[in-house]
């Protein structure tokens, strides 16, 4: 059996994208598709496979989903198509690979149709995944608490207070301006840094964590009637309560949801503060 | 949301396994029509044509520089009319003439529009109609079977071999201006009636877009165009002139084998079905009042002339051009108009309903392709100089031309244009108080024409008589002032006839 030579597959394959997408940019093509590709090819060496995986990539590209190597940490698109194809596919047995391959291309596209939250905690939390016949079964695991909706509190208590510190994820992270992304998210700003986001988790059944760094997650989740909360010295100060918060001597921002809970950052500090009020 | 059953519906996608175990990927979801038109101007724009300027500009300019070194940018972003026009040509189905030099890409974006309505590109090739001084109208049309020829007892019996060209949806006709007059007349037939006839028998052209190109921008080719012809064309575009990019793309075009048009991407190929979305759309789009009397204002000035005629109803340049006499012979210092202000002394012609008729039917497309809901003002300044580009001819010998800071209109078409469109917006606004009471009186008689009684009828027409004096005694007969003479007129002929009517049937 005549072996194609890679080049022959990655050329087939922009041809395709250049006759198909206006936005189809050979440079991005290039950037996406040949170490990814090769590295594909040289561990499973078949074609029709291989070939697929570049069609996808170039469909990708054209569509502007892709831009290059660094967008592999981007969307789970990215992820799928630049880190997990050239890794985890040549791990599966090969009668499943054109499956997995299919199912890395369709929850990408659709997670990119999503609020963008979904999209950058999935990717955020995809890393763990070493086998993808169990990328959906992962995907509803960590999606779940977080689409849980919380009940609307009555702000009576008991509260907790958990500190979380940002610097874990991004060494100079500086929380600044925050808004609600999601009933149970989160997202922070960078207070020094344009375009540095994390977004803070924070489900019903507790568990509370930052993911990051991550692009905006979207202000299309609104809440209406949330109670005033007010930081000072002495703690956080909600429907005629008083909760102390640990270090926090100089407020900087708060936010509060309905679901029970509020955010609050100190203007000499990297630290955030989840107050839990279910 | 629940978690699991997103993650299923996140698997259903449109990839799948086919038959042959190869992953196969069905359609994308398709752009809105508008964004697809933007993407394909987009795509011509960066990486097909190299467009070195963007003349169709929108929004509040900002003026840089001073004097003659004076450059206007504009907030809300802008478009080149040579690549825009073509595609809104496609989208109102209407007629462009693509006027340029030799190798200014004339034929190129003419044969993009062909590939952007999905005609394969060897159709295109084949489909061009090239003008030459011996093109025939059997060459252009199609002629008869020679067998039938022979055979038939009767013309009808004779069929005809048409030109295939002739029902496609999208029409090129290069250099329009080499083609023999007989040869026009057959084309003007199938421009103008959407029809070509041969042997007593027809074929339709079908709803389509036409290009034609022309080398000289006065139509002057092998063979004078015939006016008529001439007429029927919608809107004139120029082509850029050459640019230090062009090479960019000439570059390209001389590396791709064929040397010809690009392949246009498939995802930026608009179906018939797409089309026809699209020309509905667009001629759904409202033009509001405010616009209509813009833009009829500004005709009334160009038509107007006080010297051609005693009657007011005949005081236009028509009745000049009847008598074989030019607007110099007249607007000279026995007219009392200033020739700065009034813009009648400007233009040697008025222009036909016909034309601002297109003109609102490009700027339907504009505001479409600009997203908006109605037609505005700023859209119909933008087309209007290509428009009027052939149908609007300057009076050179006016007072106004002869001050040196007004030589250049007499070169710069689309700046005297715009400068005309912009000094009847002026004149409009200055005008309103005395324009007022006569729209509102106008109203009032329009409403009482049907339903009022004899004795309403009569008030009407005093209050019409009343007005109209009041009018006249405000000075000289201007444009502004003709057209409103002539309406309150019109009114009270109809009134006087409603009058009329009412006393012979009580009789």
């Amino acid at each position: 059996m005549t072996v194609i030579p890679f080049p022959t597959l990655y050329e087939n394959a922009l041809q395709v994208g250049a006759q198909q997408h206006a936005r189809f940019a050979r440079e991005h093509y290039l950037a996406c598709a040949k170490d990814p590709g090769e590295a594909l090819y040289a561990a499973i060496g078949d074609a029709s496979l291989v070939g697929g995986y570049l069609a996808l990539v170039a469909e990708a590209v054209g569509l502007e989903y892709l831009r290059g190597p660094e967008d592999g940490a981007a969307s789970l698109l990215g992820w799928g198509l630049l880190r997990a194809a050239p890794t985890l596919l040549p791990r599966a047995p090969a009668a499943r690979r054109t499956h997995l391959l299919a199912m890395l291309w369709n929850l990408g596209e659709a997670v990119l149709r999503e609020p963008a939250w979904i999209n950058s905690y999935a990717t955020a939390m995809v890393h763990a995944v070493d086998d993808l016949e169990k990328l959906p079964e992962h995907l509803v695991a960590t999606l779940d608490p977080v689409l849980r909706p919380r009940p609307v509190s009555r702000w009576q208590g008991p509260f907790t207070v958990e500190v979380l510190d940002p610097r874990a994820l991004v060494e100079d992270f500086l929380p600044g301006p925050m808004h609600l992304a999601a009933p149970t998210v989160v997202c922070v700003h960078d207070r020094r840094r344009e375009g540095s986001q994390m977004g803070v988790l924070v489900p019903a059944e507790g568990g509370r964590r930052l993911v990051g760094p991550v692009p905006c997650l979207g202000t299309a989740h609104r809440e209406p009637a949330v109670p005033t909360v007010s930081v000072d010295a002495r703690g956080l100060q909600v429907e005629g309560r008083s909760v102390a918060l640990p270090f926090l001597a100089a407020p900087h921002q708060s936010l509060a949801a309905l679901g029970g809970f509020v955010v609050a950052s100190a203007v000499d500090s990297q630290r955030l503060w989840v107050v839990n009020a279910p | 949301m629940e978690a699991r059953a997103l993650v299923e519906r996140w698997q259903r996608g449109r990839a799948s396994v086919g038959p042959d175990g190869r992953v196969v990927l069905s359609a994308a979801r398709g752009l809105g029509l508008v964004s697809k038109v933007r993407r394909a101007y987009d795509w011509i724009a960066e990486r097909v044509l190299q467009v070195p300027y963007e003349d169709l500009e929108f929004g509040p300019p900002q003026v840089l520089g001073r004097g003659r070194l004076k450059v206007q940018v504009h907030q809300g972003g802008g478009w080149c009319s040579f690549l825009l026009l073509p595609l809104l040509t496609l989208l109102t189905r209407q007629r462009l003439l693509i006027v340029g030099g030799p190798g200014r890409g004339k034929t190129s974006v003419a044969t993009l529009m062909a590939l952007l309505a999905g005609i394969s590109p060897e159709e295109v090739r084949r489909s061009i109609q090239r003008g030459h001084p011996q093109l025939t109208v059997a060459d252009l049309l199609g002629a008869p079977l020679p067998s039938e020829l022979i055979k038939a007892q009767d013309t009808r019996e004779v069929r005809v071999a048409w030109r295939r060209w002739i029902s496609l949806p999208v029409k090129v006709v290069d250099e329009y201006n080499r083609i023999p007059t007989k040869t026009q007349s057959a084309l003007l037939s199938l421009m103008a009636e959407g029809y070509a006839e041969l042997f007593e028998q027809v074929q339709h052209a079908g709803p389509s877009s036409w290009f034609l190109t022309a080398n000289d921008d006065l139509g002057g080719g092998t063979f004078e165009v015939i006016e008529a012809l001439r007429d029927r064309i919608d809107m004139v575009v120029r082509c850029p002139p050459y640019n230090g990019r062009l090479l960019e793309a000439l570059v390209e075009k001389a590396s791709r084998a064929h040397g010809g048009e690009p392949n246009v991407p498939r995802d930026l190929v608009l179906t018939p079905e797409e089309l026809e979305r699209a020309s509905e759309e667009v001629l759904a789009l409202a033009v509001p009042p405010e616009v209509t009397d813009a833009l009829g204002f500004f005709a009334g000035q160009l038509d107007f002339c006080a010297r051609a005629a005693e009657r007011v109803e005949f005081m236009n340049k028509d009745t000049l051009h009847l008598s074989g006499r030019r607007l110099a012979q007249v607007c000279n210092e026995d007219c009392p108009l200033d020739k700065q202000e009034h813009l009648c002394t400007q233009s040697e012609n008025g222009v036909s309903a016909r034309a601002y008729q297109s003109l609102l039917r490009y700027a339907k497309a504009l505001a479409w392709f600009r997203r908006k809901a109605s037609v505005g003002v700023e859209e119909v300044r933008a087309l209007l100089p290509w428009a009027l580009h052939d149908k609007l001819r300057p009076n050179p010998q006016s007072a106004f031309f002869q001050k040196p800071e007004h030589h250049v209109y007499l070169t710069d078409r689309v700046a005297w244009i715009h400068q005309l469109f912009d000094r009847a917006l002026t004149q409009r606004a200055f005008y309103a108080p005395t324009r007022a009471p006569v729209l509102k009186l106008t109203l009032k008689v329009e409403k009482a024409l049907d339903a009022a009684d004899d004795n309403t009828l009569r008030a009407r027409l005093t209050e019409l008589e009343a007005q109209l004096s009041r009018l006249l005694e405000q000075g000289e007969l201007s444009a502004p002032l003709h057209d409103d003479v002539l309406a309150l007129r019109r009114l009270h002929a109809r009134c006087r006839r409603r009058l009329e009517a009412r006393q012979s049937e009580d009789s």
